[in-house]
Formats: C-alpha cells, sequence, structure tokens
C-alpha cells in the first residue's frame, strides 16, 4: 500500500464526527523483551505496526496486517485520550505513550526518518498531539 | 507419567495464561475463558497428542511402542498396512522429542485460531493431513511415517497466505515469507539433531505436501472479509 493510498483509505474510512484527515504516521508497538525469550525468533511475529491518523476530532490507530494492508480500526476522540508521553530524543523513531481513558495503555515508536514513502510523525502532528492531548508528566 | 503430566500443563499453561491483548485498543482484556474459547482447538490438539502419546508408549512417555507402532503408523507394506492407520498416524508421534517440536509449533499457530476460529482452524489442519498422507508414497516399501507435522505445516502455510483481498502478487509475497521461515526452521531443526542419532528422518515431503494443502484449501475456499 503506497503512502497515498493509505491516506485515502483513511481519509475514506473517517465516519460522521470523526472530523478530517490532517496526517498521519507510521508507529511500531514491539513485542515485549520477555517474547524473546518465550519465542526466541519468532517473536517478531508479534511486532504490530500502526497508521496513526491525526484528524481534526482525534486519532485513528489503524493497524496494518503482515501484508502491509489495514486491518483493525480504532478511532478515539481526544476526549477519550488521556494524556500522551512523546520522547524528545530519537534519531529515526520516537518513543509515544498513550494512555486512554478506558485504561489501555500504548506505547510505540512513532518514525522520524525514512524514505519518501514512508508517512512521518512531522513536527506539525506532534505539535497537534501535544496540543489537544495533555502531556503525561 | 511425570513427563506427561509436565509437558500438559506446561503446553496448557502457556497457551492459557499467556493472553494477548485483543486487536481492537477499544476493546477489554478477554476472561481466561473468553480467552480459552478463542485457542480450544489448539489446546485440545496439544492435549490429544499427548495422551495418544501417552497410549502408544506404554505409558513411559519416551518413544512408541516397537509392538504397536506398525499398527497406528502409516505404511505402505501391504502385511502391516492397516485402513485405520490413515487416521491414527496423524496422531502418534515417534518420540517425545518429536511431540515437543509439533507442539511448540502448534503453540505458535495458536494465533492463527485467534484470527480465523476453530472451525476453518481444524478444517486446514485435516485438509493439510490428508494432502500430507501421499508422500508415504516417495519411501521403499516398509517404511512408515507418523506425526501431525503435515498438518501442521499447514496450519503455518494458511498463518502467512489466508488473508483476505490479497492479490495473487501480495498472496505470492506471503507464501514466499512462509517458504523462508519454514525453511529456516528446518535447517535449524537438521542443525540441532544432525548430532543424535534419531532412528527416524524427517519426512520433508510430508511437510510440503502438507503445507501445500493447506495454501490450496485456503485459496480455494477464501475466508469472507470481516
Amino acid at each position: 500500500m503506497t503512502r497515498e493510498q493509505a491516506h485515502q483509505q483513511l481519509q475514506t474510512d473517517l465516519q460522521d464526527g470523526q472530523g478530517q484527515l490532517v496526517g498521519f504516521f507510521l508507529a511500531q508497538v514491539p513485542p515485549p523483551l520477555w517474547m524473546f525469550f518465550l519465542l526466541g525468533p519468532f517473536a517478531v511475529f508479534a511486532l504490530k505496526h500502526y497508521h496513526v491518523g491525526v484528524t481534526s476530532e482525534g486519532l485513528v490507530f489503524q493497524q496494518l496486517t503482515m501484508m502491509g494492508k489495514h486491518g483493525q480500526r480504532d478511532f478515539f476522540r481526544f476526549d477519550e485520550i488521556r494524556d500522551v508521553k512523546i520522547g524528545t530524543g530519537g534519531l529515526l523513531q520516537r518513543r509515544v505513550r498513550f494512555n486512554f481513558a478506558n485504561g489501555t495503555t500504548l506505547k510505540m515508536k512513532a518514525q522520524l526518518k525514512g524514505v519518501e514513502k514512508v508517512p512521518k510523525l512531522t513536527p506539525e502532528l506532534q505539535g497537534i498531539l501535544e496540543q489537544r492531548i495533555a502531556i503525561a508528566s | 507419567m511425570i513427563g506427561f503430566v509436565c509437558v500438559c500443563v506446561a503446553y496448557g499453561a502457556a497457551l492459557l495464561l499467556i493472553r494477548p491483548r485483543p486487536a481492537s485498543l477499544k476493546a477489554a482484556p478477554p476472561s481466561l475463558g473468553q480467552h480459552a474459547r478463542t485457542v480450544g482447538v489448539t489446546v485440545t490438539l496439544g492435549l490429544v497428542f499427548s495422551t495418544v502419546f501417552l497410549i502408544v508408549t506404554d505409558g513411559t512417555f519416551l518413544a512408541v511402542s516397537e509392538e504397536l507402532y506398525p499398527k497406528v503408523a502409516l505404511t505402505t507394506d501391504p502385511a502391516s498396512f492397516s485402513p485405520i492407520s490413515v487416521v491414527t498416524h496423524v496422531f502418534v508421534h515417534h518420540d517425545v522429542l518429536h511431540l515437543i517440536g509439533n507442539l511448540g509449533i502448534l503453540a505458535l499457530l495458536s494465533v492463527y485460531e485467534r484470527r480465523v476460529g476453530a472451525k476453518r482452524f481444524i478444517a486446514v489442519f485435516l485438509v493439510a493431513s490428508l494432502a500430507a498422507i501421499p508422500s508415504v508414497l516417495a519411501y521403499p516399501s516398509g517404511t512408515a511415517v507418523c506425526g501431525a507435522s503435515g498438518g501442521i505445516f499447514g496450519l503455518a502455510a494458511a498463518y502467512f497466505t489466508d488473508h483476505t483481498n490479497l492479490s495473487i502478487r501480495e498472496w505470492s509475497s506471503a507464501l514466499g515469507a512462509f517458504v523462508l521461515v519454514s525453511g529456516a526452521v528446518t535447517l535449524a531443526a537438521h542443525l540441532q539433531t544432525s548430532g543424535l542419532d534419531l532412528p527416524y528422518a524427517v519426512d520433508h515431503l510430508g511437510h510440503a505436501l502438507g503445507a501445500l494443502g493447506g495454501v490450496v484449501f485456503c485459496r480455494l475456499r477464501p475466508r469472507s472479509a470481516d
């Protein structure tokens, strides 16, 4: 799936009340370390990829399948996200932690650098996250 | 007997206690009962394999009984062949190493059952097991084959290729990924066991036919899109 196709599909899948898509970035959720001790190299299959879409009303977490296609999709309004913590470092990726109001926590690594086709976490998108969501201490 | 208990407890505990987060971020984590239902076939199959192994090893849980083996394994030897062995050979394993290897891979493939459900999981397993049967014809008369590896390779192949709305190119990529991973696993297993003096050889043809059966079944009977 190309970047343009992903953008188009994210925009198309937005429902009423979910706003307009401002941008999106690629993020990885790595498998927990203990899984490597249990499964060995098979733990890499537990790696998850998301296209995180930022809209005017909230965030879309579009999980990617092993084939890079869109799979499970969840939309959270900004008020359904309790807080976010965005790392300050990172050369290629930046750690981002979302705490949702339903008690779920999502730790991911947002892509900062990459080839043209990779959707990245731009300063604009990061600014929107910091403005619209409470920053975790 | 203690080996049987240890294997069953470890297998069941690993499958039931390791509960992955639901796919949806909005879904509540499943209870133990809900999770158990999503991996029910995997748990049951593993326990069946272990129980059958306990029986065919006369309770030693080490290696299959020499008397029972010809009756339950699949062979082309007319003197030893019995029709029931077409079914029984899938559930019999030659030794504890064979059993544990298959249980380990089966446990990993519980993710496939969680994805597609119990019915499709068991269907793929059965079709792949049937597809692996002709491999016995490739070996000299008197050679016996046993084990669930054909069905398990079919499940593994289906894990990679059984997705909805895949183009031919994407499906080919998925198939290539499976070939790569299964080749690496096969090579690793071969390297690990090459120093052991095992009284049997691996039925690579059966593995390949089982994988082919799983792939073809999933292609001919695709899942409906969610």
